[in-house]
């Protein structure tokens, strides 16, 4: 999932050199976060949030699972 | 879609690099030059060349495919990706066993997965360019299927000269909706509610009775 999220990111950023996901486990729930360039993080959330939930739908329908959390990391 | 201005040495030189910045092949773009460039003698007066590259269709359309296909190795078995890109909107059809995942629950992850493609695409280029995705032919059954309950709805609103309230839609299938009743006469359509709960509204209309005549 790491992976594809990885994809998707650097897919969308603006500078695809400084996209870093670091996976993390919190009690029994998975985080995911997102580290990109000043520049990039309002793409990437998007307006009201719209382009990080897509990104939330489009991983747990593709894995299946649900359990996890994304954050993007200023 | 995107015009490039980049230097270098020689024209050639200017050309390698943009293929190797942009990952163009051949046929995805045109060129000119805008600047021979001169090398100079004994150092001197050089000067640097400039093209103008413009991307082509087909450069989106391969670059849109690989980026799909990057995502769709992730979604089990579904295997076939196509691209066509139509003025400034690029179709993508995809198909394959597991295509189901890719639709979800009203057609949710099909939208998301459009809206992730969308801002793909626009990061390649000045103009704005749209993104229709469709799985399974799903938006097009689903576009009949609207296209029936309009129909229906319709039906009932000139026989009881009352009117019917719809279910809760997306945007862009209540759009499909008001397309169709606007093709009837004597009824009239509205949406109503807050999202996600917005919904069409169709009502019969008196007859405008002009009464100058």
């Amino acid at each position: 999932m790491k992976a594809l999220l990885e994809h998707i990111l650097k897919g969308i950023v603006k500078h695809p050199e400084d996209v870093v996901v670091v996976q993390l486990e919190d009690g029994d729930k998975k985080v995911y976060e997102i580290v990109v360039n000043e520049e990039d993080v309002g793409q990437v959330i998007g307006k009201d949030g719209r382009t990080i939930k897509s990104i939330k739908i489009l991983l747990s329908s593709l894995s299946g699972k649900d359990d996890f959390t994304l954050k993007v990391v200023r | 879609m995107k015009r490039i201005r980049i230097k270098a040495e020689s024209v050639e030189d200017a050309l390698e690099k943009a293929r190797k910045k942009y990952d163009l092949r051949e046929g995805e773009y045109k060129y000119e030059v805008k600047d021979k460039g001169f090398k100079g003698f004994l150092g001197l007066f050089a000067k640097e060349a400039e093209v103008e590259i413009v991307l082509k269709k087909r450069y989106y359309e391969r670059k849109v495919e690989e980026f799909v296909r990057g995502i769709l190795n992730f979604a089990g078995n579904v295997s076939k990706v196509q691209v066509r890109g139509n003025g400034k909107t690029y179709f993508v059809y995809i198909d394959g066993e597991d295509v189901g995942k890719l639709i979800g629950k009203h057609g949710k992850t099909l939208a998301a997965l459009q809206h992730i493609v969308t801002i793909y695409v626009n990061r390649l280029s000045d103009v704005k360019l749209n993104v229709v995705i469709d799985a399974g032919e799903y938006r097009e059954r689903r576009k009949r299927q609207l296209e029936n309950i309009a129909k229906e709805a319709i039906r009932k609103v000139q026989e009881s000269k009352g009117k019917v309230e719809l279910d809760p839609m997306f945007p862009f299938e209540r759009r499909i909706i008001h397309e169709i009743v606007k093709k009837y006469k004597g009824v009239t359509s509205y949406s109503i509610g807050v999202e996600p709960y917005r919904r069409v509204v169709i009502e019969y209309v008196r007859r405008q009775v002009n009464t100058r005549r």
